[in-house]
């Protein structure tokens, strides 16, 4: 018996760690923290990050924080949570990563501001130079800063219009150009200020914002979250994840018919992603009866998924949708 | 004489009439207008530098212009009247100003040019709304005079 319970549990030892093993992460991040005015490193701040659900603690060296070790599990998302001492500003900057590889590297630089900075129009005036010097984080760290003492609306005002806007900027470069997860923040946004502005257009004017760079804003991140959002899909895909795949690819056509030049900038069609969802869903079905994991019933309804998106697109050489349309209505007649 | 004292009274009026301007031109501070930085730094210089230099130049001059006489037949002079009306009217602006700037919209449009910009207008309005009831009283008071 007591040999019978050690068998049992070096099995599920063995299992654990060769599942960890499997999805183990390694993390090698490196940061240091500045204060944003004189670029001074700041000591003794106390940073923390998220990955996976794990939560590791930085180590300090003179300003420069530090973590090398793993985490047991992938990871395609990294938090930091960065709590100086006073006084300066707390921050949390969420950091999207490629969970496929096996180190994932982040070097970052992470600006704080004293609390008790004014939020004033030249505090905002200011913070426009850092787009200009295409310091991304800086005019992040700047007017996330300003959005958390002030609020994001109290009045139609010069002050909140410009305040609103930049933060939108701020949140669309960081996502486009430092792989911030401020994608969706920054859309959200920009087209919240869309509606504002077809309301109250020349107030925007009046501050030199035009209805095109709030387009511009909305657009560029849509197409930034775009394309996290298919190679997101295309790793469910690789990992044999056919369903989840599939319903990521419709949720991305039903975006697609609201917002089509949002996907066709990153050369994805509607007959594209129709192509990827059918597909992915005759996997699945492929899938499911290799395995016998789900009954015929749900067999045929993904099927029927993949019947129904192939049928939508007009067939040609490449991209092989009477084929897959033929081996679907086979399989259905079984 | 009364040239002077309207000249005298105009000068004293500049920063309210700066913040008055300030208001006007900024759409009562929703727009960033250089007016109103200009109007928080001359009201600041005001208050802590001329304020009272002006008091006393103020004070004889109103005085002069003053109810001579307290007697009910008697009509109080054009020139008085005139000079009471507007010290009344610089008064209901200095009230109107400051309830603008103390209520919560305002004050918070204020407050974007400066927390400085904010104190200085909120400051310099108190003092025109004593200064002008002082202003006024005296002008008044005298007729009270035996």
């Amino acid at each position: 018996m007591l040999k019978m319970l050690m068998l049992f549990s070096i099995i599920i030892m063995v299992q654990f760690c060769s599942n960890s093993l499997l999805h183990a992460a390694s993390l090698k991040i490196s940061c240091s923290l500045r204060e944003i005015e004189l670029g001074r490193l700041v000591e003794k701040a106390k940073l923390i990050v998220n990955a996976g659900g794990e939560a590791r603690d930085l180590s300090e060296k003179s300003g420069r924080y530090e973590f090398a070790g793993e985490v047991g599990r992938q990871v395609d998302r990294l938090v930091f949570a960065v709590d100086p001492p006073k006084p300066f500003n707390t921050r949390e900057i969420g950091l999207r990563v490629n969970r496929h590889v096996k180190t994932v590297n982040a070097n970052l630089k992470i600006f704080v501001l004293d609390e008790s900075t004014e939020v004033t129009h030249k505090f905002l005036n200011r913070g426009s130079c850092y787009f200009d010097r295409g310091e991304f984080e800086k005019a992040f760290a700047h007017y996330d800063f300003a959005i958390r003492k002030e609020g994001a609306y109290q009045d139609i005002d010069d002050f909140y219009i410009k305040l609103n806007t930049y933060y939108a900027r701020a949140l669309h470069n960081v996502c486009t150009k430092l792989s911030y997860d401020t994608c969706s923040q920054a859309i959200t946004l920009a087209k919240a200020l869309l509606e504002l502005y077809d309301k109250h257009a020349p107030k925007f004017q009046r501050v030199g914002i035009s209805r095109k760079n709030l387009e511009e804003i909305a657009k560029d991140s849509a197409k930034a979250e775009n394309i996290v959002l298919y190679s997101e899909m295309q790793t469910l895909f690789r990992q044999g994840e056919y369903v989840a795949a599939a319903e990521l690819t419709a949720g991305m056509i039903e975006d697609a018919s609201k917002d089509p030049e949002a996907f066709s900038a990153i050369g994805l069609s509607p007959d594209r992603l129709a192509v990827d969802a059918g597909v992915s869903y005759l996997k699945a079905s492929e899938k499911a009866e290799k395995e016998e994991s789900v009954s015929r019933e749900q067999t045929i309804n993904y099927l029927n998924s993949a019947k129904e998106f192939l049928s939508k697109v007009k067939p040609d050489e490449k991209n092989r949708v009477r084929e897959n349309l033929a081996i679907i209505e086979e399989r259905l007649k079984k | 004489m009364l040239y002077l004292t309207y000249l005298a009274l105009g000068l004293y009026s500049i920063p309210l009439i700066t913040i008055v301007a300030a208001a006007i031109t900024s759409q009562l501070f929703a727009s960033e207008s250089q007016l109103v930085y200009i109007a928080g730094k001359i009201a600041l210089t005001f208050l802590k530098n001329l304020w009272e230099s002006f008091g006393v130049l103020i004070v004889p001059m109103v005085t002069a212009f003053s109810i001579p006489i307290r007697e009910a037949d008697k009509n109080i002079p054009r020139k008085t009247l005139w000079l009471i009306s507007v010290l009344a009217f610089l008064f209901l602006l200095s009230i109107g100003l400051y309830g603008i700037i103390s209520s919560e919209k305002y004050q918070g449009r204020v407050e974007h040019f400066g927390k400085e910009t904010l104190g200085a207008f909120s400051d310099v309005t108190v003092s025109y709304i004593k200064g002008f009831l002082s202003y006024f009283a005296l002008t008044l008071g005298i007729s009270f005079k035996k």
